[in-house]
């Protein structure tokens, strides 16, 4: 009988490219699997698997998707990869949720009304400001419930993410709700942010609608995402918008067109990887072999994978297996 | 059970094993080797991390006696052995008795060493004294239940033995009057037990001084208990010919507690203060590991020196499995691998039951170790040698070999680097035209069988394939004689059988045969995990750095010694003189990745004319794997000087000569480090 992990257990004993790879492959292998353990069995596309293991449900998945490419160089560089990754979990999205109430919401809250932290009052004061904080999420993908009860944040009856407002909303009751709540600040949450377009085309609409202090926060965002609110922003110049991100991804950690100083050497062999994988998948998608818009980010969410991710981790075809299978809104998940 | 476990997920057990699991999992095949540890003098358990000392000591504690008897089962000791006995310990690392130390830098510097050795002493007296009572107390508690072990150690405390025991212990000056309010034995525990946690409420720095009573009433270091235990016996408490062993396990934590505070010394002459006492009262039982030993047997405030079998014996767990001359002289490693492995599985599982299986339960499950010939076969399938392989030979050579290739690979590259010794060179054989008649393979049968590991390395470097390890005799030799290192491979083997195993496959498996495949990736992982338990202890990082050179330095020659004139070296060997008459960085190196098991030490048998006595030491046979060099040791390792090696040594680590450097690279992760 076949095993499972038919190429994993390939590349923990070939020496044919690499007299240390069975070494470093057995190393990858049993991070992996302790990852597997502490993180990657919390993405949601793919739990509720029958496998009694949680760090062999992974593996095998690992194994799967690496039969999809057609040398054995390609898997050792599709396998090494995922040690790239950054895999934000349940734990890790609590701390952001902490970090942005702690660190962004409740700071500007006291620089937007001068509150003096050594006054007796100041705790007072901030919690009735707090009050008035309308916190909706940017796409639905925030669970906005989740960082109410993480933060102890009181929030608003009503928490539409105003992705479908934009499309949906009414700009006049939107007013109506806020004026009738005593709404004074409008805090925008997003769990990641990419290639900041959609964000981006978002910010006209909210910023024609809500008229008091606004702040932006994505949890997790791509330096090219950041560069592009950022400069968005800078173009509207209103005062009374702040966007601060908890997380911003630097470049040197994604996998772009070109080699940028100080990112890993191993991206030049990577890059490869993601065109033969890319070809073999053989679908047409918005910035090729890097993930939308040639971002590149090697990062998935316990939620799920973003697109800005390269499609060899997460798209799902008849002949293709990912690693991390994304939850598309228009494609059903393999598990 | 849970099919998905491994069942040597826990390779340390000892500390967590209730006593009637220890009567299951302990084999007795270290007891029965150790008559010594049922004497009446003191005796030193001295041994490598997980070679099993601690499970030793733990045989004489009271708990596991009361286990034994109850299942009915013999207690593992030699035969004829005195069981009059009783036990009280301390493990020093479990008891923390490192915090005696934390408050020493609040005395004057010129006293602290005698304050740091005055209240060590007083605590592990009340320590040692405090086990000792509940010892008594729960074996009177057991022997009102159903009489357990009361033919022969039979505890009485009724109101005339106590008495008569209070009586005794209070006239006794030891203890500087700090007894003298205590009326019964309840009184005296609770004395006991207040004493510890005073001084732990010191020491944990909630409080701000130790009370004068305290203060004013140390006591000197073995005292205490010789009177209590002397006192027990007279008063009739225990029989009068019980012996009472007093164990003191984790040593070695000492010798770290005296590295990182400071305080050399201090706390290990304490205890060799103990032992030098030879106090017929009591006898103490010590557990460590060699270099917590043998530094050091100075007695604290007298000067002199223990002297081995007159204050002491020693029992040598590394030693007992050494490979002797004589067999009689140790006990056979491979029986006590295969008993543990056996217990542990049986204790996992009644599926694992060794009834199931004829004949070894090791050989069941890894099966028998590849031969050369067949291992040859499966590093080479249908791949050709390269040209250079047939480079300067005559035609029917080419013939030859190239037929021989066919059939049986590791022959024929034998005759192809034997082609390239210096005397087939010299006759010009590789020009021959009847290659048949040249090597008479029955005559060089030993030559033969002294190559077949280094030839199968270097074939299948050549081959580009992994070494295989795999199979009983490779699992129990590659494990050094160490029990945890052969617990290791099982764990890091029965994990890539399970990893590799779908649930329902598992569901339908009861005792496994894991394949050849598997093995051979656990093997490597587990030298792998060995190679990185390097950095573990003391010196860890130059260990770390000198094995690794060391490694690299064997696995070059191994590579490049293509006429296999050199097969032995994958050790090396220094004049006994060199080693222990000189003091440099390299000789303490050595020592140090000796004492901790990273080499392993012999006497060499020098082939040279000098007569000189020499030491070899090859790498504990657990890292080969991971330096891809052989485990076997046979013929001459490498000749070489301190001042040679300390050369070597530095080249590697300043990575000047490239030779060196870039042949294996210390093991180090590789993120970003590209």
């Amino acid at each position: 009988m076949d095993s499972e992990l038919s190429v994993i257990e390939k590349l923990e004993r070939s020496m044919e490219f690499d007299k240390d790879r069975p070494m470093k492959a057995g190393a990858l292998r049993a991070l992996y699997e302790t990852l597997a353990e502490h993180l990657y069995h919390q993405y949601e596309p793919t739990r509720g698997s029958s496998n009694a293991r949680l760090s062999r449900d992974f593996i095998v998945r690992l194994n799967e998707w690496l039969k999809c490419f057609r040398s054995e160089e390609d898997q050792w560089i599709a396998f090494k990869s995922i040690e790239y990754f950054f895999f934000a979990g349940q734990s890790e999205f609590d701390e952001l949720y902490r970090c942005a109430f702690d660190h962004v919401i409740k700071p500007w809250i006291i620089d937007e009304n001068n509150i003096d932290i050594f006054s007796a009052e100041s705790t007072g004061i901030l919690n009735q400001e707090l009050a008035k904080i309308w916190p909706c999420p940017i796409s639905d993908s925030l669970r906005i419930n989740s960082f109410l009860h993480l933060t102890g944040l009181k929030g608003q009856s009503l928490r539409p993410d105003w992705m479908s407002l934009n499309s949906l909303g009414d700009p006049g009751k939107i007013k109506d709700f806020c004026d009738k709540e005593n709404l004074k600040y409008l805090v925008l949450i997003e769990d990641f942010i990419g290639s900041g377009g959609q964000a981006a085309r978002l910010l006209n609409f909210a910023l024609s609608v809500f008229n008091g202090p606004i702040l932006i926060i994505p949890l997790v965002i791509c330096a090219q995402g950041d560069k592009k609110i950022r400069g968005k922003l800078e173009a509207i110049g209103r005062a009374n918008v702040k966007y601060q991100p908890v997380t911003i991804v630097p470049e040197v950690c994604m996998v772009t067109e070109e080699l940028q100083t100080q990112q890993p050497a191993f991206f030049d062999q990577l890059r490869v990887v993601l065109k033969n994988g890319y070809n073999i998948i053989n679908q047409k998608m918005d910035g090729e072999e890097y993930g939308w818009k040639k971002t590149g980010s090697l990062i998935v969410l316990y939620s799920n994978c973003p697109n800005n991710t390269p499609p060899i981790y997460h798209k799902v075809t008849d002949s293709w297996n990912p690693v991390f299978p994304r939850f598309d809104r228009e494609a059903e998940v393999k598990r | 059970m849970n099919k998905f476990d491994n069942p040597f997920h826990d390779l340390w057990v000892t500390e967590i094993l209730s006593p009637g699991e220890f009567v299951k999992m302990f084999s007795p095949i270290v007891a029965s080797h150790a008559e010594d540890l049922f004497s009446t003098g003191n005796v030193i358990v001295k041994g490598r991390q997980g070679s099993g000392k601690s499970m030793l000591l733990g045989l004489l504690n009271t708990k596991t006696r009361v286990a034994y008897e109850r299942a009915k089962q013999p207690y593992p000791a030699p035969k004829g052995y005195n069981n009059q006995f009783i036990s009280a310990g301390v493990h020093l690392i479990k008891d923390n008795v490192r915090i005696v130390s934390s408050r020493v830098n609040e005395c004057k510097e010129n006293v602290r060493k005698e304050w740091a050795a005055a209240t060590f002493s007083d605590y592990l007296n009340f320590l040692l004294l405090n086990d000792l009572v509940d010892n008594v107390v729960y074996l009177k508690e057991e022997q009102i239940k159903d009489n357990v072990l009361s033919s022969f150690l039979k505890i009485s405390i009724n109101e005339p033995e106590e008495m008569v025991f209070l009586k005794l212990l209070k006239e006794n000056e030891v203890w500087e009057g700090y007894l003298n309010d205590c009326h019964s034995f309840l009184d005296l525990v609770k004395k006991i037990k207040n004493r510890i946690s005073i001084y732990r409420r010191y020491f944990n720095f909630n409080s701000d001084e130790l009370p004068r009573e305290i203060e004013a009433s140390k006591t000197i270091i073995g005292e205490p208990v010789a009177v209590f235990a002397e006192a027990l016996r007279v008063s009739g408490i225990i029989p009068l010919k019980t012996k009472v062993f007093l164990r003191i396990d984790q040593h070695e934590e000492l010798y770290e507690l005296e590295k990182s505070t400071g305080h050399a010394d201090v706390y290990r002459e304490v205890i060799n203060r103990a032992l030098a006492m030879r106090d017929g009262r009591v006898a103490y039982r010590v557990g460590t590991r060699h270099y917590a030993w043998g530094t050091n047997i100075k007695v604290w405030g007298s000067g002199a020196h223990l002297e081995n079998m007159r204050d002491y014996t020693t029992i040598d767990i590394d030693y007992m499995f050494r490979k002797h001359e004589n067999p009689s002289l140790g006990a056979p490693f491979e029986a006590f691998a295969e008993d543990v492995f056996v217990r542990r599985l049986e204790v996992y599982s009644d599926e694992f039951k060794s009834d199931k299986v004829n004949g070894s339960m090791l050989s069941y499950v890894f099966g028998n170790t590849l031969s050369p010939q067949e291992r040859a076969k499966k590093y080479v399938g249908l791949k050709k040698p390269s040209a250079k392989f047939f480079k300067g030979l005559s035609e029917e050579w080419v013939e030859y070999l190239q037929e021989l290739w066919e059939n049986a690979p590791l022959d024929a590259w034998m005759l192809r680097a034997w082609l390239d010794q210096k005397i087939q060179v010299n006759k010009k054989t590789s020009l021959s035209s009847s290659p048949e008649n040249e090597f008479d393979a029955i005559a060089k049968k030993y030559w033969i069988k002294e190559r077949n590991e280094i030839a199968l390395v270097q074939l299948a470097g050549e081959m580009r394939e992994m070494v295989y390890w795999s199979g009983k005799r490779h699992i129990v030799n590659l494990s050094g004689s160490n029990i945890l290192a052969f617990m290791t491979i099982c764990r890091a083997v029965w994990s890539a059988w399970l990893r590799s195993t779908s649930d329902e496959d598992l569901k339908r498996t009861s005792l496994p045969k894991i394949g050849v495949d598997k093995q051979m990736i656990g093997i490597y992982e587990a030298s792998r995990i060995w190679s990185e338990k390097l950095k573990e202890g003391a010196d860890g990082d130059r260990r770390y750095e000198f094995i690794s050179f060391l490694g690299s330095w064997f696995s070059k020659k191994v590579r490049n010694d293509k006429a296999l004139s050199n097969p032995g070296h994958n050790g090396f060997s220094m004049l006994k003189y060199d080693f222990e008459r000189n003091e440099q960085d390299i000789i303490s190196l050595i020592k140090s990745c000796r004492d901790q098991g990273d080499l392993v030490e012999s006497d060499h048998t020098s082939k040279s004319k000098d007569g000189l006595l020499r030491i070899k030491w090859y790498l504990h046979p657990l890292l080969c794997p991971y330096f891809r060099i052989p485990h076997i040791r046979t013929k001459e390792p490498i000749y070489i000087s301190s001042a040679e090696l300390e050369a070597n040594f530095s080249t590697f680590v300043h990575k000047s000569d490239e030779n060196i450097s870039e042949e294996v690279k210390p093991i180090q992760k590789d993120l970003f480090g590209e």
